[in-house]
């Protein structure tokens, strides 16, 4: 993922990343609303769409890019993104496993 | 800051070098903030495994409603929007600009909050309680710590509004105002989680 370089905060960066952040918000509250698609089709809207919402917000509100400003708090954030996956993915396998063997 | 960017390459040398002690606040805040999210990454992973062990009790479908969680997410995702106003107002030194936006989003933080407490007296009402079964206390756990982080957040505006009207807009309140956007767009962050895994999930 390489964004654009860093740009102080504008109105029209906050403006821009609101009006994503609502649609982002709206087409998964609607899809569940008015019941769209089967159940693992909106699932699989619900994470993509939370997905995309939290990039939005890192570069919009955040201002996160990979220029030499805000470079430490990107390694700081991807080193937390490792321990996140590795504890709470671990936990998930280890604990959705036990469970399998259980009820076999 | 972002001055040191426009100047030529080289002259902004030394800047960059010398130690900008706000910028490594900032990136201790930022340190704080990466290890506050691996705790709520295992929170949402207890609420995952969590998720099916309902005793008998209420399941998610039957709890949770969704205009709740809507009206919250409008106002968490409206609230930080006026921060990012009170970003803005404070970096043109407009004092009175920027504790009008820090008062708006501490009422759309306080209805965030209000309408999280109604939804858990709700709950317990019902007789959902956080000790009814192991999904209701990963839940309360989960939504009630986000909640905490959002009450506290409440208190720093209060105080960086109070900080603000004594000492005016100087660097360290800036720098402290700066942080506590970090916090709040966190926080923000955060709840893009709970209702993507929580409540949309729960109301299927």
């Amino acid at each position: 993922m390489v964004l654009p370089p860093r740009a102080p905060p504008t109105l029209g960066s906050y403006v821009l990343g609101l009006a994503l952040a609502i649609g982002l918000t709206a087409i998964p509250f609607i899809t569940v609303g008015l019941h769209i698609g089967s159940r693992t089709q909106v699932l699989a809207v619900i994470a993509v769409t939370g997905l995309a919402q939290a990039i939005v917000h890192l570069r919009y509100f955040f201002h996160l890019s990979f220029d030499t400003s805000s470079r430490e708090n990107v390694m700081v954030l991807l080193f937390a993104v490792l321990l996140i996956v590795i504890m709470a993915g671990g936990t998930l396998l280890i604990m959705s496993d036990l469970n399998a063997r259980m009820a076999a | 800051m972002t001055a040191c960017d426009a100047e030529p390459f080289g002259l902004a040398h030394g800047k960059h070098e010398g130690i900008d002690i706000y910028k490594v606040r900032e990136l201790g805040f930022w340190l704080y903030l990466c290890s506050d999210a691996v705790i709520f990454s295992l929170l949402f992973a207890t609420y995952c495994i969590m998720v099916g062990n309902t005793a008998g009790a209420a399941s998610g479908s039957r709890v949770f409603e969704l205009p709740t969680a809507f009206f919250e997410t409008v106002a968490l995702l409206a609230s930080t929007f006026t921060f990012g106003l009170v970003t803005l107002s404070a970096a043109r030194g407009e004092r009175r600009l920027t504790i009008g936006w820090l008062v708006a989003t501490f009422v759309l933080g306080g209805v965030f909050v209000g309408f999280e407490l109604s939804e858990f007296v709700r709950l317990i009402e019902m007789g959902a309680g956080p000790g009814k079964s192991g999904f209701l206390s990963a839940y309360f756990t989960l939504v009630a710590t986000h909640g905490l982080h959002v009450s506290a957040g409440l208190v720093w505006i209060t105080v960086m509004v109070a900080q603000i009207m004594i000492r005016g807009l100087t660097e360290p309140v800036v720098s402290r105002l700066a942080r506590l956007g970090l916090f709040w767009r966190f926080l923000d962050l955060i709840w893009i989680g709970i209702f993507s895994i929580v409540y949309l999930p729960g109301v299927l």
